[in-house]
């Protein structure tokens, strides 16, 4: 496979799993302003910038976050990037891989001048949830795990693993920031909604939702698929799959993703909270970071 | 389509009746369908001077143009004869010129032309194949004799548009194949794989087979994206490609590997920048070398951009006499060249009447159309062919055959033209028809997708279908 092609299927993974994040996470928090608004303004603004923090986007209004393809880091830009990047290597995808993405493009497209409209935001970011799902799919259900699923879904993984440590910062401070208690429950129930792991919470904790909890859920639960560790180890386990295809490559991208999986395999919620839980998760995201440039230049800059 | 008195040829009698018993809803809802699978599928070109939406989807006309089973064989057997004598004169031209030493073409009109290349003298390509593929643009005249237009042995683009709409037309307008019994394109993509596997160099079993393109940003990307996928091989940008050892490699995940053939849809002042274009970021460096090594074959082959040259075209029915001893079984356009004293008046005294080309341009720039132009433009190309007489010819302007087309939910006459495609490998092959572009512009002639153009689809129907029982 084409050192270009390793690349561009690596960023289209990372593209749509930063639009889905992006999509479910603008879906909560629009929710989330409705109750707040009125009753406490302190609160809401404290939600939208929580909101831009855990997004690592520019502080524009929701409707230019959505709809502005001009800036690269909306949802309407990160859905024309993997597109862009799917048309580079319509040659190793499957072709309804392809259809998918390049309707979402243009559905974003035809729904500008209704940035205003409830329904049209609504409906844009339902659709991408629905793109998202369908693309994941697809890819685990039409592909073979040749060197080009390995690659989209590296780029899965590490994406969601980011998105979820900045999620988990910005609420922790968030939540340093606010007093009452009614706040506190608000932040942690967000918390969850925006990695989507409402449901899964609630069938697996006992009690309600609890502060420490929910961080020990979102940071380690082995067996849920938007938990820190769960996507560490599934880039790890990739990384391993890789180097035994692709002789060029030597050991080290293997043990930089080892090294981040093993991190958050060995740690416990306590001792984490105690030493501080966003030095901590600052720690994860620069292990990541690591590990991510060293795949890059193992593979693509030949 | 339209008979010599203005009515519907017997031939498409089914395809009307079929038609009319849509009704125009149906009709109309089904052609939404239709635009929107080839938006999906991405069947689309970029036009540079529009930034608003720099991705195109071609207009696309539902309405397919018929050929019969005989008008097809004429055309075949004409492109094939066509090509073969091309071949013939490139391996002339760049090696011992006897075409020139017997005077059949003027050395002059050689050797001032822009897309002669003297760096291909002297080699000889695998088998003698220079044009893998070309595209021969056709024209019908008004007693529907079949006349070629222009050839394009560079690089001819359009095949994906014919192998795409046919594939939605199936599926959208399954109801119209019935009774047509219309000769299958699929099988293009498995011929030019053939091709290519062919051209390569000698000694190679299993040779690595890439299709080179500019990039994201050229217009026919979509092409270039499609053919790859079609024929299972890479498809590389220059920046993808290194020489080792004199070997021209690609960059993969596991390291370099070899490259054989390398089907290139840049063009070739792009391809090297030490032989050709020194600014070129598109190409590899070294590729020409390699090349001249017989390390690699390039498809097709630099230099080919002679046989499109607008003032050596007219010289093609002589090199089939030439290099065959036959008759051109397709004729030409009748062509003044303006570098001949007696042509040039000619055409000064004419312009009015005439379609005036630039001998070096394509894509329906740098042209003339003398009865739909005005006095100043006149007056502008008879300075230029007085000034640059090499690089201009001119033409009787052809009144198009019409075919019936969609304009805005009915019926209209619309100038068509017809591109089919030839591969050359073991054997020159033409798959059945070819990309019909259809001027869109009422009492337009010009049916460049980048001049207001769209297309249809072309259906040849196989010998077994006679016309009147399809008519029937």
């Amino acid at each position: 496979m084409l050192s270009r092609v390793a690349d561009s299927l690596f960023w289209m993974g990372r593209y749509l799993e930063r639009a889905e994040q992006m999509a479910r996470q603008l879906e909560v928090t629009r929710d989330i302003l409705v109750d707040l608004a009125e009753p406490d303004p302190e609160g809401a603004r404290a939600e939208w910038q929580a909101t831009l923090a855990s997004l690592c986007v520019p502080n524009l209004a929701l409707e230019r976050l959505v709809f502005d393809a001009t800036e690269q880091s909306t949802l309407a830009g990160c859905i024309g990037q993997a597109r862009e990047n799917a048309r580079q290597v319509r040659e190793v995808i499957a072709n309804e891989m392809w259809e998918r993405i390049n309707q979402s493009h243009w559905s974003v497209i035809e729904a500008r001048g209704q940035e205003h409209d409830e329904t049209a935001m609504t409906q844009i970011l339902s659709e991408t949830l629905t793109t998202t799902a369908t693309w994941d799919g697809l890819t685990d259900s039409s592909m073979h795990r040749g060197e080009a699923w390995m690659f989209l879904k590296l780029g899965k993984w590490l994406e969601r693993l980011e998105r979820i440590a900045r999620t988990a910062i910005a609420r922790v401070q968030q939540d340093a920031s606010t007093q009452s208690s009614t706040q506190e429950n608000i932040i942690s129930i967000a918390m969850l909604k925006s990695v989507g792991a409402i449901e899964a919470y609630r069938k697996l904790s006992p009690t309600q939702v609890d502060r420490r909890l929910v961080l020990d859920f979102v940071l380690f639960q082995p067996s849920f698929p938007r938990s820190l560790r769960f996507c560490a180890l599934q880039a790890s386990e990739l990384t391993q799959q890789l180097s035994r295809f692709c002789r060029g490559a030597d050991g080290a991208v293997g043990r930089a993703f080892g090294r981040l999986a093993s991190r958050l395999e060995n740690s416990d919620i306590d001792e984490v909270i105690d030493g501080g839980t966003v030095p901590f998760l600052k720690e994860v995201l620069a292990d990541a970071s690591r590990a991510g440039l060293l795949l890059q230049s193992s593979y693509f800059l030949q | 389509m339209f008979a010599a008195g203005g009515g519907i040829r017997p031939l498409y009698g089914a395809l009307a009746q079929r038609m009319s018993e849509f009704g125009a809803n149906e009709f109309a809802a089904r052609q939404r369908k239709v635009d929107l699978l080839l938006r999906n599928q991405g069947v689309t070109f970029t036009v540079y001077s529009d930034s608003a939406g720099i991705e195109k989807v071609f207009p696309f006309d539902p309405i397919p143009r018929l050929l019969t089973a005989e008008e097809w064989t004429r055309v075949e057997r004409g492109l094939i004869q066509r090509t073969e004598a091309l071949n013939l004169f490139l391996r002339d031209i760049y090696g011992a010129q006897r075409i020139l030493e017997d005077k059949i073409i003027e050395p002059e009109l050689i050797y001032g032309a822009s897309f002669y290349r003297r760096e291909m003298v002297g080699f000889v390509p695998p088998g003698g194949v220079y044009t893998h593929v070309v595209g021969t643009d056709l024209i019908r005249d008004k007693d529907g004799t079949f006349l070629v237009l222009e050839d394009n042995a560079r690089n001819p683009s359009g095949v994906s548009y014919v192998l795409g709409c046919r594939e939605v037309l199936k599926r959208v307008f399954r109801v119209l194949f019935e009774q047509y019994g219309v000769r299958p394109v699929e099988q293009y993509s498995d011929w030019l794989r053939e091709a290519m596997e062919f051209a390569a160099p000698e000694g190679i079993q299993e040779p690595n087979v890439v299709v080179l393109t500019p990039g994201i940003f050229n217009s026919a990307y979509f092409e270039h994206s499609f053919l790859a996928r079609q024929m299972g091989v890479p498809l590389v940008e220059g920046r993808d490609l290194v020489i080792e050892d004199g070997n021209v490699c690609m960059r993969t995940i596991e390291g370099l590997k070899r490259v054989h053939v390398i089907y290139r849809r840049i063009d070739d002042d792009f391809l090297d920048p030490v032989v050709f274009r020194p600014d070129s970021v598109l190409g590899c460096p070294g590729l020409f070398a390699a090349y001249r090594g017989n390390k690699v074959t390039l498809a097709n082959a630099p230099g080919t951009g002679i046989c499109d040259d607008k003032a050596i075209y007219p010289f093609v029915p002589d090199m089939i006499r030439y290099y065959l001893g036959e008759d051109a079984i397709l004729p030409n356009v009748p062509t003044y060249i303006a570098a001949r004293p007696h042509d040039q008046k000619y055409i000064l005294d004419n312009i009015e009447d005439l379609v005036v080309k630039q001998t070096d341009a394509s894509g329906g720039y740098g042209m003339l159309i003398g009865p739909h132009s005005t006095k100043e433009k006149h007056a502008e190309f008879r300075d230029l062919v007085r000034n640059h007489p090499r690089s201009y010819i001119a033409q009787p302007t052809i009144s198009l055959g019409k075919h019936p087309t969609l304009c805005d939910g009915k019926l209209e006459g619309r100038c068509v033209d017809l591109r089919p495609y030839i591969l050359y490998g073991e054997r020159i092959r033409v798959i059945p028809g070819g990309l019909t572009r259809v001027a869109l512009k009422k009492g337009s002639l010009v049916v460049n997708s980048s001049q207001g153009g769209g297309y249809k689809d072309t259906w040849v129907l196989s010998s077994e279908t006679n016309s009147t029982e399809a008519s029937s």
